[in-house]
Order: C-alpha cells, then sequence, then structure tokens
C-alpha cells in the first residue's frame, strides 16, 4: 500500500495517495457544507466540528486567466483557474501553463514548479491542475 | 429615526501627488467641505475617517492638519468601501440622534508606497499562490463572455465610456479620451484585462458634512441633499459553486437601501458604481439590478450608459478615469451624486435626475465573493 503524505503548512494543503493528489478540506459534521482549506467552525451553520474531506483529484475548470502582472514573489506569465470539485466545492489552483485553457474541460491535481518565487527566486513546487487528456488523443 | 442630508462637499484632484502627505490631502477636503456646507471646525461635533494603508491614526493627522482635534474621530479600515463605510457610520450615528452636525472623509496616498498589481492581504492563502486583484475580475469577466455573449469591444467601451467621462471633470486623473481601439491595444494586465480596463493607483481625500434634518431646519440649508438610504454588507463565506457573474453581495446591500428610501431600481435616474475594472461595472450595475442580468456590457456598446444615455453609469469617469484612491473612493461617488443633484456638475449635468446612487465594493477574501459593499441613495 503507498504511502500517505501529508502537507498542510503551506499556501496549499493536500495530501500524495499513490498516483493522485488530493486538496484536503473539511466538511461541517452537522450541515454538511464543505469548505477549503479546513474550517472547524461552519460558515453555514456554525457548528462546531468538522470532518476532513479530499477534494479532487479530478476536476471542472470553471473560469481561468493569464496573470502578467503581479506582485514581486511570482513569476510572470503565469495562469490562474477556479476549479470546481465534485465534493462541490471551488478552489483557486494554478494550472499549467502549456495549453489554451478552455471553460468545462476536465482537469486533475498534479504538482508542479512556479508560480510563486523562493526568497532566492526558485520556483516553489505548488498543487497545480493539468488538463486531463482524452484517450483517443493520447494514442 | 432621524433623516440624514449632506450640506457640503470637498475633494482634493485625484492622480499622483508624491509630494504631499495623506494629512494634507484630508485637510484639503475637510476644510473644502465645511466651506461649501457654511458651517465652521467647531461646529463638527464627531467625524469617521476611511483609509486603506495610510497606517495608524490616519483620522487624527488628517483632522489636525485641518485645525480639528478633541472631537471623536474613528478610523475606518474596510477595503475600497472604507471612505463610504465612514459614511455609513456618520449617518447611522444621525439617524440614531446622537449628533446632529458630523464629517465623513476618506483618504489614501498610494503613489508613494505601490507599485504592480493590488492582491488580498499577503496571510490570505490565495493570494500566496497569486490571485492579484485583476486576476479576479479577469476570471468573472471570462465567464460573463461565456454566458452571455460579452466581448472584449463590449468591456473596452465600459473603460472607454468612463474615460471620456473623466475627461469633462477637471477633479479626474485621466484627461483625454481613450477609444475602445485603444483600450484594447493596451497591454495585458490579466488576460482578457487590459491596462485601462484596470483602475489605476491613485492619491486623493474627499469629505462629506453630514446633518440631521431637525439640524437642516435649523439651518435651512437650501442647497441640501437626502441621504436617503446608508447601507453596508459584508461578504457571505461561500458554500458550493456559486455562479460568479452575479453580485449577491451587492445586491443584499441595495435591497436593504432600496427598502430605507422607499424605492426600487427601477427610480433611479443615475449611478456611480465600484468599476475597479471595466467587467467590475457590468457585474455591479447588473447586481443592483438597473440594467438586466448579462446585457450590460452591450447596451453600453450602444450608449445607453453614456451622461446623455437612458441610465447613465459613472458620470464622475468612475475609478477608471477619476482614479482611486482606495480610502477617498467611496466618499467621490457621493460627492459626484451630490453635484449632480444640486445641478453643478458643470459639462458633465445628468438633467432631470432626481435620485442618484452611488456603489461602492471591494477587498478580497478566501471563500467570500466581495469583503465590503456599500450602497448609498441620494434625493432631491
Ligand atoms: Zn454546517
Amino acid at each position: 500500500m503507498a504511502e500517505i503524505q501529508e502537507k498542510t503548512n503551506g499556501p496549499d494543503h493536500y495530501e500524495i495517495d499513490g498516483a493522485n493528489i488530493y486538496l484536503l478540506g473539511s466538511q461541517c459534521s452537522a450541515c454538511g457544507a464543505a469548505f477549503y482549506p479546513e474550517q472547524t467552525v461552519c460558515g453555514r451553520c456554525g457548528h462546531r466540528g468538522s470532518e476532513s474531506l479530499r477534494l479532487g483529484p479530478d476536476g471542472i475548470l470553471y473560469t481561468w486567466t493569464r496573470v502578467h502582472q503581479s506582485t514581486p514573489e511570482f513569476k510572470t506569465p503565469y495562469v490562474l483557474s477556479y476549479v470546481d470539485f465534485p465534493q462541490n466545492v471551488r478552489v483557486l489552483v494554478p494550472l499549467v501553463d502549456n495549453a489554451e485553457p478552455k471553460i468545462g474541460m476536465a482537469v486533475k491535481l498534479v504538482l508542479a514548479p512556479g508560480p510563486k518565487l523562493s526568497h532566492d527566486g526558485q520556483p516553489v513546487e505548488l498543487v497545480h491542475v493539468a488538463p486531463v487528456i482524452a484517450k483517443e488523443e493520447q494514442l | 429615526m432621524n433623516d440624514v442630508y449632506v450640506i457640503g462637499v470637498g475633494m482634493t484632484p485625484f492622480g499622483k501627488h508624491p509630494d504631499r502627505t495623506a494629512a494634507d490631502l484630508a485637510a484639503e477636503a475637510i476644510l473644502g467641505a465645511l466651506d461649501d456646507a457654511g458651517v465652521k471646525a467647531a461646529d463638527i461635533e464627531a467625524a469617521w475617517v476611511g483609509h486603506v494603508f495610510q497606517g495608524m491614526a490616519m483620522g487624527q493627522r488628517g483632522l489636525g492638519a485641518a485645525g480639528m482635534s478633541g472631537l471623536p474621530i474613528t478610523n475606518v479600515e474596510n477595503a475600497c468601501s472604507s471612505g463610504s463605510t465612514a459614511i455609513f457610520d456618520a449617518a447611522t450615528a444621525l439617524k440614531a440622534g446622537i449628533y446632529d452636525v458630523v464629517l465623513a472623509c476618506g483618504v489614501e496616498l498610494l503613489s508613494t508606497k505601490f507599485r504592480g498589481a493590488l492582491a488580498p492581504d499577503e496571510s490570505d492563502i490565495e493570494a500566496q499562490i497569486g490571485l492579484t486583484m485583476p486576476a479576479v475580475y479577469a476570471m468573472r469577466a471570462r465567464r460573463h463572455m461565456e454566458q452571455y455573449g460579452t466581448t472584449s469591444r463590449m468591456l473596452a467601451a465600459i473603460a472607454s465610456k468612463n474615460k471620456f467621462n473623466a475627461s469633462l471633470n477637471p477633479l479626474a486623473q485621466f484627461k483625454k479620451p481613450v477609444s475602445v481601439d485603444e483600450v484594447l491595444a493596451g497591454r495585458m494586465i490579466a488576460d482578457p484585462l487590459h491596462l485601462h480596463e484596470c483602475a489605476p493607483v491613485s492619491d486623493g481625500a474627499a469629505a462629506v458634512v453630514l446633518i440631521s434634518g431637525r439640524k437642516l431646519n435649523q439651518l435651512g440649508a437650501s442647497r441640501a441633499v437626502r441621504l436617503a438610504a446608508s447601507q453596508l454588507r459584508s461578504g457571505k463565506l461561500e458554500v458550493g459553486l456559486p455562479d460568479m457573474t452575479i453580485e449577491d453581495l451587492t445586491w443584499r446591500t441595495a435591497e436593504a437601501a432600496y427598502r430605507d428610501a422607499g424605492l426600487g431600481p427601477e427610480d433611479v435616474g443615475m449611478a456611480e458604481v465600484h468599476d475597479c475594472f471595466s467587467i467590475a461595472e457590468a457585474t455591479r450595475v447588473e447586481g443592483l439590478k438597473l440594467y438586466p442580468r448579462g446585457e450590460y456590457p452591450a447596451r453600453v456598446e450602444r450608449g445607453e450608459a453614456n451622461i446623455d444615455g437612458r441610465l447613465p453609469v459613472n458620470m464622475s469617469g468612475g475609478l477608471l478615469g477619476k482614479g482611486h484612491p482606495l480610502g477617498a473612493t467611496g466618499v467621490a461617488q457621493v460627492i459626484e451624486i451630490v453635484k449632480q443633484l444640486r445641478h453643478e456638475a458643470e459639462g458633465r449635468q445628468v438633467e432631470g435626475a432626481r435620485v442618484g446612487l452611488a456603489h461602492c465594493r471591494g477587498g478580497k477574501a478566501r471563500g467570500v465573493e466581495g469583503t465590503a459593499c456599500t450602497v448609498n441613495i441620494l434625493t432631491i
């Protein structure tokens, strides 16, 4: 069985389980409302207490932009997107910048460098999404 | 509850004032508002001062530069709605009957502090992966395009309209009209938003003197404009997958303001709305229900929102044309409506309007659509 690695201290909170990456959110134990990242007090019903909820590994691209001007800690241009996960949560995730994004396309969580730069100017590894290539296109 | 009236307005030119201090800008606006109202500094019973990045005790520094001290002064930070939240706080105190003559001011000196794109607070998890304010609105714009057939050209028409209106406003940052083609030829900030579709970095201050209805009866100020509603709301934590083209926050605030004023969207004759980006004017105007959902950009292209159009929007030039000194913006919007209703908006006067609406909303924090929103409705 593959080892599960969890990271919840950086800008993104995620878990690696074998070949799949999941973002780590939470679900209210009273009303079921889901949030990312984890929210211990529910933003809908006020209940105190939640369970961990995995988001992903697949989602749908809700919208996107290519950012050309940013703050100094980011290398431009880069693509940001909002991704809708089947767990009923929308999360801001950078999109690997190699294809023209399309609203509604299927995407998958991956780890990739950038757009954030470390103090010495190196791209930081962050959770991204990448387009899911349909099987027939791969052949 | 007591009625509230605006009896004096004052503002600095908006633009770049790197050689001045924020206190000096605030004092110019405050003294202008006192003179316009015909009241003395000693008449002001309390003051609220909105700003975002000006540091500790901005209000005391600004009022101090205007020779005013000792009175209750409250500093207000509510992102881009800080100035209009100062008006909300001042109006709330008047309504409650606590004071009869108060001051609301907004001020920001950004050009010496700031470059590049504005972003949410650095502790925000979305800011840490690169979310900027232009990116937030670019992603809303792309949804508007997808859902309603809005084009880049239509969005550029919003920016072009506001730059043109600004050319008619002597206090505006931008002095020259910008054509739709020039907007589209500008450099991309966050795709699909070009440079002229993003509000500039600006410095400036604006102030208003507000009084209670009972004080108005004593003073008999002939140029008073009634503040028929002043409402403030914050964004709700989002659950699920909301439609990003719909401004729930704007509507919840507007609905409360319309109710207080006893008016509806159909009564509004002109509006100043928070056009921090071209697309923002569209989703706001639609959120206020002044134009049908999804149709605003196309209607701007047809001239409906021009000063001489069916329902003029951002006669002052808006944030895109007049400039956007964050804390001052919400106060300056109210000032434009006051000038219009007094028939003192020379060169850009809207004819016949008796009800004007000022809408301000700003900020971004993870999990909410927007942080703070105000709607002020003014009538004569
Ligand atoms: Zn709940």
